[in-house]
């Protein structure tokens, strides 16, 4: 397989021009951080994408809805025309903002939240097999979902060359700009948005069969190099994405709750209708010690005294349940409650249960802050509920609880910011509680937005890393399974060495110079995320940004509240390490009470995204709300 | 007396689910003092892909009450519960008379079976079915 190399922008290069021997006469591109085309018949214009100023174009083509490009087509000032089933967004984004301050706790639906803060005017909307003549050509709509729900091509044939505006569907050399755009339901699979690792990859698997088959001379995308090869790419394209589909598929936890049926009915979607998908046998596992109940997402452990030691409350009924055992007698206290991690279906209850039974909260750093404020997090799943207090337990701290040592430590397995318990009785087996980071089948990370990060340093290496380095004899506990589970160490080999060898077949498909920058939607997220102050006040924001390159790197860092720049920044930071640039936004007297929102482009060494994250800033005169 | 009293079935769907509840099909046996009880099915509301409580609960479980197959008609009530967002709840009641009962997990349901067994003055037992095992709680 030919090694290519990427440039995600050219900026520093200024911009340039496609080699003219390549483009048909009356076609120019001028590449950019997203690229501008322009065609030009009997003295009239049409811009597609976008355009860097305002222009006497006829209309500005949008392959999809997402705030960088509805920004850039904006620039041009003219009519736009898009796809239909998401011109609500271009029209009226302010209503989805207002909707978004509440709707994004508990928010379990895992689509990319860069949408557009600007409103649009929408000229056309467009669907698959629409036609849109003009100046004598006729240029073709052809619906292309998959990198998003949305997506169109346009398809036009121009002085004897047939060229196709991809949007993101596709970069040259079989690459795509990142892998969790593609989180989503798997209907026929029964599988949620949520457990939805890659489950648009079959449509645009489809969509781009859709587009080879109209054998393209070029492919023009929104990112990258003009495609001067499609069919390549394109078969490169669904080769690359299948292997690391095969790859997430073969040592999946979900095998263990779904079974075999519906992960391979997930499986042919994308690998093909006779594929053989193949899956990790389940791990020895046996019921539960005889300390530690079950309660839905709840693990009670109670001491030869009877007293009572909590981890995660998540669900009404389980409280309730712990309720009713320490009322009739069964449990004399509750000591403590462990949080995992901050999925609502851990920590919804822990505010109640904290109250109710007066007793400390423990977690990681990384779980603590999302605990106490989770307004200022976006993560999937995250719970209003404020817990008051949390006592953080450091890497590796051990206290001593009754009879048992209990030992904490950072977990970023199921999702980054996630903890785990060993916790030790004398003359038994150790029990690892690891939350939901693995179940007898394999590895829970089917949904990238709980930031899965490949490195070695990190995400689950970490995890293996820590599990291999427990007390011989160690159980392993998942917070929804009622039984104790342990991989041998053929099945430990088998899981790091699969992952391992994911993340080379991301490095395939994905254009950047580390594979995290293409699974993790957060390599830049505000902090807060959500902020609440009133006019004339002062917010103060960080931009944290991971760099998830080896090598350092330096962030330029300018700020948005629509189209006015609103601060600058830069920051260097070493690689695979964090910084975070800074924003004091001085709230304007008269701005509008409601939801307004800030967002950030970043540039670095070959990595150019505008618009790129974004935080809420709701302006209000009522008194600020102690929580979310 | 028919030991099967389809007192009420309650319905409740909200729009956002949850995380993981859905991984596992769940039934709740609750067991009052006197010996009668409830027989709670959680229902996820994707599992129902637009059919009803009873073909649900015919295409993935062989229900007994005593030596009776489950064949009451629950009824469907919109008040409010504990349970997560997302799902609903049909419950059934049993008498005491009842001697036992038998949970059977199809074996081409979609995934696998918490069977949670509640007794006052006991903690919760729960078992985990995988399609095919089926489990007979013996009440008495």
């Amino acid at each position: 397989m030919r090694k290519l190399r990427f440039v995600l922008c050219l900026w520093a290069a200024g911009f340039t021009f496609c080699l003219a021997q390549d483009l048909p006469k009356g076609l120019k591109v001028e590449f950019g951080a997203l690229n501008a085309a322009t065609l030009e018949r009997n003295g009239k214009t049409i811009q597609v994408y976008g355009a860097r100023d305002a222009c006497d174009a006829d209309m500005v083509l949008m392959t999809h809805v997402r705030r960088d490009l509805a920004m850039f087509a904006g620039n041009a000032q003219t009519k736009v025309v898009s796809p239909k089933s998401s011109s609500g967004l271009l029209t009226q984004p302010a209503t989805h903002w207002e909707d978004w301050w509440e709707s994004r706790f508990n928010y379990y639906g895992q689509q990319v939240t860069k949408l557009p803060v600007l409103p649009l005017r929408v000229g056309r909307g467009v669907e698959d097999r629409a036609v849109i003549k003009w100046q004598g050509l006729e240029i073709k709509v052809i619906g292309v979902p998959g990198y998003t729900r949305d997506m169109v091509a346009y398809v036009v044939d121009v002085d004897g060359k047939r060229i196709v505006f991809s949007g993101d569907l596709i970069w040259e050399g079989g690459k795509v700009f990142d892998l969790y755009s593609f989180q989503d339901a798997i209907p026929e699979a029964k599988i949620g948005s949520y457990h939805g690792y890659g489950g648009r990859l079959a449509p645009w698997i489809a969509s781009l069969r859709k587009i080879a088959n109209l054998k393209p001379d070029l492919i023009i995308p929104l990112r990258g190099p003009v495609l001067t090869k499609p069919l390549v790419d394109l078969h490169l394209a669904i080769e690359q994405a299948r292997a690391v589909y095969q790859n997430y598929l073969s040592t999946n936890a979900l095998n263990w709750y779904f079974g075999e049926e519906r992960l391979t009915i997930a499986g042919r979607r994308v690998l093909g209708e006779k594929a053989k998908v193949e899956l990790m046998p389940f791990a020895e596992h046996i019921e539960l010690p005889d300390w530690c109940h079950h309660l839905g997402t709840t693990k009670l452990l109670v001491s030869e005294d009877k007293s009572g030691f909590v981890l995660d409350v998540g669900g009404k009924k389980a409280l309730s349940e712990l309720s009713r055992l320490v009322e009739e007698g069964l449990v004399s206290s509750i000591d403590g409650i462990w949080v995992t991690h901050p999925h609502n279906d851990h920590s919804a209850f822990v505010r109640d249960a904290q109250k109710q039974f007066g007793c400390p909260v423990y977690a990681t750093s990384e779980v603590a802050d999302v605990l106490v404020n989770p307004g200022n997090w976006f993560l999937p799943g995250v719970s209003p509920n404020a817990v008051e207090q949390v006592h953080v337990i450091k890497e590796n701290e051990k206290w001593s609880w009754k009879e048992f040592e209990l030992t904490g430590f950072f977990f970023p397995g199921q999702m980054y910011n996630h903890g785990a318990l060993l916790v030790g009785k004398p003359g038994e087996d150790p029990v690892f509680f690891i939350g939901d980071s693995f179940s007898p089948s394999g590895i829970d990370d089917y949904c990238l937005m709980n930031r899965n990060l490949m490195g070695d340093d990190t995400g689950y290496l970490h995890c293996l890393e820590v599990v291999r380095s427990m007390p011989p004899a160690t159980w392993l506990v998942n917070q929804h399974i009622p039984h104790r589970f342990r991989f041998s160490e053929p099945e430990l080999n088998l899981l790091e060495d699969r992952y391992r060898e994911r993340r080379r077949l991301l490095a395939e498909l994905l254009p950047w110079d580390h594979v995290d920058y293409g699974v993790d939607e957060q390599w830049s997220w505000f902090y807060p995320y959500g902020t609440e102050a009133r006019r004339g006040e002062t917010v103060y924001l960080d931009l944290r940004i991971r760099n998830h390159s080896k090598q350092d790197r330096t962030f330029f860092v300018t700020f948005h509240r629509g189209e006015e720049v609103v601060g600058r920044d830069a920051v260097t930071i070493k690689g695979r390490n964090e910084g975070s640039a800074t924003l004091n936004l001085k709230l304007d007297t008269a701005m509008k009470p409601g939801v307004h929102v800030v967002t950030a482009s970043l540039l670095s060494r070959d990595i150019q995204v505008d618009h790129w994250c974004e935080a809420l800033v709701r302006v209000t005169d009522e008194k600020i709300r102690s929580s979310p | 007396m028919k030991p099967i009293l389809p007192v009420f079935a309650f319905l409740v769907v909200c729009f956002q689910a949850d995380a993981h509840f859905e991984l596992y099909h769940r039934i709740e046996v609750r067991i009052e003092a006197e010996g009668s009880g409830w027989v709670e099915v959680l229902i996820h509301e994707t599992d129902l892909a637009g059919s009803g409580i009873d073909a649900y609960l015919e295409k993935n479980f062989a229900i007994r009450i005593g030596n009776n197959p489950l064949d009451a008609e629950p009824v469907v009530d919109r008040t409010g519960t504990e349970l997560p967002d997302g799902y609903l709840s049909a419950s059934f009641a049993f008498s005491p008379q009842v001697e036992s009962l038998g949970f059977r997990l199809l074996s081409d349901s979609a995934k696998r079976l918490l069977l949670v067994v509640t007794r006052p003055g006991s903690f919760p037992k729960t078992r985990d079915l995988p399609p095919g095992d089926e489990f007979e709680l013996q009440l008495r």
